[in-house]
Formats: C-alpha cells, sequence, structure tokens
C-alpha cells in the first residue's frame, strides 16, 4: 500500500493496534508510546517526568512541536532534542526498536479508553521558553 | 518533670516523627578544671561507671566522685550536688518515673536499632546511660535508660535516640573527655561523642530512618548519611530524603544513578518487561530488563542553563541545603505518575491484560566531596498499578548497601561520562 497522503496528512489519534515482534529492529530503541494525536505541526502525548519538583503539566499530557521528514513523525520534547517519534508506513504509523514493532490505527474520539480521556482536552502547545524549574526564559 | 515542656525527640513514632525542639541545649561544657588533675577525673569516672542502680542516686564517695566530675565539666556554678551523676547537669531536678509501653518499647527498639549497629558505640552509650555495656546491642534495657536519661533534660521520654537525645548525649560524653584531659580526637569516648554531633545535626524530621551511617576516619568522621523514607515534601509524605550532615557540607553533593524497569504478568502467562524506553520530558529513558541493567544519570539534562551538573542537588529541585551543617535529596520515584504507563503497557503487548503493573526503580547515591566518592546508597522504589482502577499503591522504599567507597562502580561511571563527557568524578 503506499503512503496516501504522507506523514503530513495522517492526521488523527493514532493508538497502538498490534505490538509483535521483529527480528531486525535496526538497532534501534523502542518507545512506549500508546497513544498519541496529531494535527499535522503538533503531537499531543503523555510524557513521563522523572525528577521530583520538576515543571510538568497538570495532566502529563503535552501538545508538542512535530514535524515529519519524509515518513518519519518527529516531536520535540519539552526538554529534549527532537526524535522520531513514529514512522509513516502502509498508511499507518509504526513504531521500530528494541526487538518489536507497534502498529497504530487511526481511532475516533469516542474510542479513546478512559485513562487517556485527558489527550482530547483542548491544550496550548508548549512553550519551549519554559525551563525545568518552571519558570520562562527569554529564549526558545 | 519541672516547668519543661517536654521535648519530643526525632524518632519514629508510628511511622512519622514530628519532633519540635521546645528547651535549648544546656551551656557549653567548660574544658576541664585545671584543679583536677586527668587521675582524678578518671577515678571519679571509674566510681561513676560502677554497676548503676536503677536511678543512679548518688551518695557517699560516689557523690563526691560525681561533684567532682561535674565540677571539671563545667557545673561549677550549680553548686549543688545533682541528682544524677552527669558530666552535664540535667534540667530537670526530679523527674517523676518513666514507663514505656509495650509499643514504646517496640518503637524504640526498631528506630534504634536502625541508627546504632556499631558495638563500640553501643557500648560507650550504654556505659554513659548507667546501664551494663554488655551486651552491646539495642535493646529495652537500652531503651528505659535513654527515657529516662531523657526526663532528666525534660526531653520526650520516648526511648529513642533521635538528633536532640543525641545532641545531648554527646555534650555529656564530650564533657566527660574532657574532665579525663583526653586529646581532642581519637578514643571510644570522643568517637563517640562526634558520631552523636554529626546525628544531632539532622535537620529532617518526618518519616522511618533507613539507614544511618559514617563518612571518613572512623574515629573521627566527616560526616553522615542519613536515609529515611516517607518524608514530607509538600503535601506528599511518601518520599525518601537522603541527607549529609557535617561541617563540610557545603562542599558535598549528591550524585544518583537510576536503573527502571516495569513489569506485568498476564492472564496464564509469565512476568513480562517493558523493553526499549520510556518517553520522558527529558527524551527517552531506556528499561533496565533481568540482566541488562540500563543506568542514567539522574540529573536534568541542561540545568542549571549556565553551568549543567549532574548532581541531583544541583540540577535538580528537590533538595535543601543548611551551610555548613546539611545537604538534603529528595525523590519520590513512580508513584501515581506511572499510572497512565503502566495501563498502555498493560493495553498491547506481550504483557496486554496484566491486572497489576509493577514499576521498580532502584537507584545508587553517592556523595561527593570534590571529585571524591566518598559514600554509596543503593536504595529501590516500588510502584504497582491496578490498572483497573487506574490507582498506584504507595511508593514501597528499600535499601541495599550503604557505605563508605571510593569508587563509582564502573557501570555508573560508564553512565556519567555518557551524559557528560570528560567529567572527573571516577
Amino acid at each position: 500500500m503506499a503512503n496516501a497522503g504522507g506523514c503530513k496528512q495522517a492526521t488523527g489519534i493514532w493508538q497502538v493496534k498490534e505490538d509483535v515482534p521483529l527480528e531486525d529492529d535496526g538497532g534501534r530503541l523502542g518507545l512506549d508510546t500508546y497513544i498519541f494525536a496529531f494535527d499535522g505541526d503538533t503531537a499531543t502525548l503523555r510524557l513521563i517526568t522523572t525528577t521530583l519538583g520538576q515543571w510538568k503539566s497538570d495532566d502529563d499530557f503535552y501538545r508538542l512541536a512535530a514535524e515529519c521528514r519524509e515518513d518519519g513523525l518527529y516531536i520535540r520534547p519539552p526538554f529534549a532534542d527532537w526524535l522520531e517519534l513514529a514512522t509513516f508506513e502502509d498508511g499507518r504509523f509504526v513504531q521500530v526498536g528494541s526487538g518489536r514493532k507497534r502498529i497504530f490505527e487511526r481511532i475516533g474520539e469516542a474510542q479513546v479508553t478512559e485513562f487517556n480521556r485527558a489527550i482530547l482536552a483542548p491544550r496550548e502547545p508548549h512553550d519551549y521558553r519554559r525551563r525545568p524549574d518552571g519558570t520562562l526564559s527569554s529564549q526558545t | 518533670m519541672v516547668g519543661l515542656a517536654a521535648v519530643g525527640d526525632d524518632g519514629v513514632r508510628a511511622g512519622h516523627d514530628e519532633g519540635s525542639e521546645v528547651t535549648r541545649a544546656p551551656a557549653s561544657v567548660r574544658l576541664p578544671d585545671p584543679g583536677v588533675d586527668g587521675d582524678d577525673a578518671q577515678r571519679s569516672l571509674a566510681l561513676l561507671r560502677t554497676p548503676a542502680t536503677a536511678t543512679r542516686r548518688a551518695s557517699g564517695a560516689r557523690a563526691n566522685a560525681m561533684l567532682a566530675l561535674q565540677r571539671t565539666a563545667g557545673n561549677r556554678l550549680a553548686r549543688r550536688v545533682l541528682a544524677r551523676d552527669w558530666a552535664v547537669a540535667p534540667t530537670v531536678d526530679s523527674p517523676p518515673p518513666v514507663t514505656l509501653s509495650t509499643r514504646d518499647l517496640q518503637g524504640a527498639r526498631l528506630m534504634n536499632a536502625v541508627l546504632f549497629t556499631d558495638a563500640a558505640e553501643l557500648r560507650v552509650i550504654r556505659d554513659v546511660l548507667g546501664i551494663s555495656q554488655d551486651p552491646a546491642v539495642v535493646d529495652d534495657d537500652l531503651s528505659r535508660a535513654v527515657a529516662a536519661y531523657q526526663a532528666s533534660y525534660g526531653l520526650k521520654a520516648d526511648g529513642k535516640i533521635g538528633p536532640i537525645t543525641s545532641g545531648r548525649l554527646s555534650q555529656e560524653l564530650t564533657a566527660e573527655s574532657n574532665a579525663l584531659g583526653q586529646p581532642a580526637t581519637g578514643g571510644r569516648l570522643r568517637r563517640t561523642a562526634r558520631r552523636l554531633h554529626l546525628r544531632a545535626m539532622v535537620t529532617r524530621t518526618h518519616g522511618t530512618y533507613l539507614h544511618q551511617g559514617f563518612v571518613g576516619p572512623d574515629d573521627n568522621p566527616d560526616g553522615c548519611v542519613t536515609v529515611r523514607a516517607d518524608d514530607t515534601l509538600g503535601a506528599s509524605n511518601n518520599n525518601i530524603s537522603l541527607e549529609y550532615t557535617g561541617e563540610d557540607s557545603n562542599t558535598v553533593h549528591w550524585l544518583q544513578f537510576n536503573a527502571s524497569e516495569m513489569f506485568g504478568t498476564p492472564p496464564g502467562g509469565v512476568r513480562t518487561f517493558a523493553t526499549g524506553s520510556v518517553l520522558t520530558t527529558n527524551g527517552p529513558a531506556p528499561w533496565s530488563t533481568p540482566g541488562a541493567d540500563a543506568w542514567t544519570v539522574d540529573s536534568v539534562p541542561n540545568s542549571p542553563a549556565a553551568s549543567p551538573s549532574p548532581f541531583y542537588d544541583v540540577s535538580g529541585f528537590a533538595s535543601t541545603a543548611a551551610a555548613n551543617r546539611s545537604r538534603v535529596m529528595i525523590d519520590a520515584p513512580s508513584g501515581a505518575s506511572i499510572i497512565g504507563s503502566a495501563q498502555a503497557f498493560a493495553a498491547a503487548g506481550p504483557a496486554a491484560g496484566s491486572p497489576t503493573v509493577t514499576e521498580r526503580d532502584r537507584f545508587s547515591s553517592y556523595v561527593v566531596r570534590g571529585n571524591n566518592v566518598r559514600y554509596r546508597v543503593d536504595w529501590s522504589g516500588t510502584t504497582a498499578v491496578n490498572v483497573a482502577a487506574g490507582s498506584a499503591s504507595r511508593i514501597q522504599y528499600g535499601i541495599g548497601f550503604a557505605g563508605p567507597v571510593g569508587r563509582l562502580r564502573p557501570e555508573h561511571r560508564t553512565a556519567l561520562v555518557a551524559k557528560y563527557p570528560g567529567n572527573p568524578i571516577r
């Protein structure tokens, strides 16, 4: 199947449908993303905060800068460099790494499980001036 | 009790302690009186160290010996025979008898047993409290003797040797050492006085003690490391605190490494571990799996912005310090923050259907002075998530190795230079 429309047009809510073993993962480290929403310019997903006292969102969901580089969907976490979240292939996103292939399917809002409903809440894009201590810097 | 409010010592009481000092320590102890030589003082001490009665009340030669010692130790102004034979004058003339309940005794024994594991130190403390030095253990005799001692000084008489009681005992031993004309460092009394002094510098007042140990030379340590579970920070009382106390605390930092794993057991299946990495606000953090630990420096990247530091207390936001006294790092790994990730882990893939998902975070926390590693505490925090209910257990803390070290473990050094290339700490 061709990547009709490609990554940039693959907007919507994407959730893991299958998680299958994969012999050749290209030596990549897998991610644990279960659900994300992509609107063409931003991606909304849940992130963990590992340091006590570091700034975090109220519900652990973030609307992050996102961009497609060919078939790769890249996001920029609040305090880290750009990274590839998923690859668009055969009309859906997949994550490959750590010996597994996670295949996403597009779902409707009604299919979002209760513990992920916060992904639907309207939110402003993340402000990259935000420092880990919560203050805002003058630069992005 | 004579006109003094009881002072709560910060031991562990029903899981928490909430000591607050309402009286002050007595005036500092003087040096030995030039009119009393060391031999006299030694004889005085020897008399005082004879098998004690239950109340240690003085009489005859024993009273005279006691008075001589008290005078050498700075109580000259008292001009009275004190009710008890301490070098530092009690603040309560006739404290009522103290009776500890079975529960009190159990609590005191539990806490004292975590804090006092050194037989030589226990012998000195038991001796100064007037009970047999041996067996050099924490037992109910010790708790009762501590409680009686506490009552004499207006402290809360709970039998627990927390920071306030440690401070009093340190002053007592210092006074006795001074009276004996002992060198400023070394020897049983000075060693114990120093350790008690460092214990008394602890600033945290809540939680359950997991560990206490010493940094530096055995006979005159530089600092003390105290670990407490279920410490309080903000609205949460489920944190862990690691505190260094010592006069050099300004030059000491905490360097922490972390390896985390998540696992669940699907119906009819076997325990299955998460692989790959968890996506955090600081970027991907690799999961550990059995036989493949993925250690990382537990620091906020690029923080502080002006000079990024690997130290937990410098790069992070959960630490406290008191100048020339204390450096504390506080953590609370996982807890309710991982509910969403745990539910996602149980929703698809090899762990699908697991009713419970557990995250176990392992840590190695080092005390570092300059570029020198001095002490390591290995500890863990475990959270169990009920997937269906979307609820998380309290974080259960455990402790492994804790003691002086001279180097980073190789895997920690590898993790350090991976994140902070060229860092000189080894």
